[in-house]
């Protein structure tokens, strides 16, 4: 079989786009009239053949007891199967996600050292707004928990990510209680008041 | 009479991405709690991640001992397995990166000569006496790299689609045919007629 040991460039190249892409117009045609490579291809089909075959023979048989001493490893490594730490870690991202994206929007809201009382900007934001929004942030770390595990408020307790999680949530909590103390107005009427006044006399 | 190219089985194929139902019912068995489920998997599966392993290290109490680790790992694991795709090929991807992860650790990634045994011959032995039985897997050791001689196990002894090849060896596809077809010539040249 001289040709299968030294074929010709199209023949190389007919046998790995077939290998590759399998049979085309050309490749189909090609071989149907090359005598090398239908040899080669009747060559490939019987080792392909052979090797599924003599797959058995190669074979070994694992020791009797293997199954059992993997299934009471398996029982004595591991309580249960867990959910996939991704999960969590995709909890975490988000909640993280969305506490960040909140601070951004109340600040972006927020005025800025107004100076005058022309320029100076009335806040939109409410204490309200950001109790909802903290409300928000917890309402959906409850349901994303949820979908993760059921027990997930159970589990809340002892998972450290989780208890990573509260304390993000809190310090986000803790900073927009700072944003709205200090930089909300409680009373709009008590702080244009005196200004008003001044202005006047 | 002319002959058409037959496409080498499976090769371009991929087999439809379905978990048999078999092993379907067991995982869910096995994560409602029913460790009888996972028992089962074990007991049908062990032989094939034995062999694979096997194969990987050419040393039998590496291959159990890889083989428990990956079904701790598999049974650790088990909420994260996708039923649609086949668990012997995921049970397989497992059982590579821990035979990896095993020589990472030993820092010896070379398999060793030959089955070690305590109740068999020499290695020296077993090779030979190996050799002269000369199946083409024989052939296929002595003359493929391991990369090559584990893509075809995978396709040919394993019956693995071209996509879980892939996916356990941790290589597209493109590169797991062309891996294959080089494998494929070398053999072919090997027993062509001089």
């Amino acid at each position: 079989m001289s040709s299968t040991a030294n074929p010709r460039f199209v023949c190389r190249v007919v046998r790995l786009q077939i290998a590759l892409s399998g049979n085309t117009k050309k490749t189909t045609r090609h071989a149907a009239n090359c005598p090398d490579c239908q040899a080669y291809f009747r060559a490939s089909d019987a080792l392909v053949t052979g090797l599924s075959r003599d797959a058995a023979q190669e074979r070994q048989s694992p020791p009797d007891d293997l199954a059992a001493r993997i299934a009471l490893a398996v029982r004595q490594s591991t309580p249960r199967p867990r959910h996939s730490p991704t999960a969590v870690w995709r909890t975490l991202a988000g909640v993280t996600a969305v506490a960040a994206l909140s601070v951004f929007l109340v600040r972006q809201n927020l005025p800025i050292q107004p100076t005058t009382t022309k320029n100076r900007a009335v806040a939109e934001i409410h204490p309200a707004d950001v109790a909802a929004l903290v409300a928000n942030v917890d309402s959906l770390r409850i349901r994303l928990l949820d979908s993760v595990e059921p027990t997930a408020e159970k589990l809340a307790t002892q998972n450290p990510l989780v208890q990573e999680l509260n304390s993000v949530q809190a310090d986000a909590r803790s900073a927009l209680g700072f944003l709205a103390l200090n930089f909300l107005p409680t009373n709009p009427d008590r702080q244009t008041g005196p200004k008003d006044d001044s202005t006047r006399s | 009479m002319t002959l058409l190219p037959q496409p080498v089985p499976g090769e371009t194929l991929t087999a439809p991405p379905t978990a048999p139902s078999a092993d379907a019912r067991l995982i869910a068995d096995c994560l409602q709690g029913e460790m009888r489920a996972f028992d089962e998997i074990v007991r049908l599966h062990t032989p094939r991640v034995f062999n694979y392993v096997l194969h990987m290290t050419r040393h039998r109490q590496d291959a159990e001992d890889i083989a428990q680790q990956t079904f701790i790992k598999a049974y650790t694991h088990l909420a994260s397995f996708d039923p649609t795709r086949s668990l012997i090929a995921w049970l397989l991807t497992i059982a590579r990166r821990t035979a990896l992860n095993h020589f990472r650790a030993a820092k010896n990634f070379e398999p060793v000569a030959e089955d070690t045994a305590a109740t068999e011959p020499t290695p020296d032995h077993n090779l030979e006496k190996r050799d002269q039985l000369d199946t083409m897997w024989a052939q296929a050791r002595r003359v493929l790299s391991q990369r090559e001689f584990e893509i075809l196990w995978l396709r040919y002894a394993e019956d693995m689609s071209l996509e879980d090849t892939a996916r356990i060896a941790g290589i597209t596809e493109t590169h797991t045919k062309i891996i294959a077809f080089r494998a494929r010539q070398r053999l072919m040249k090997l027993q062509a007629p001089s």
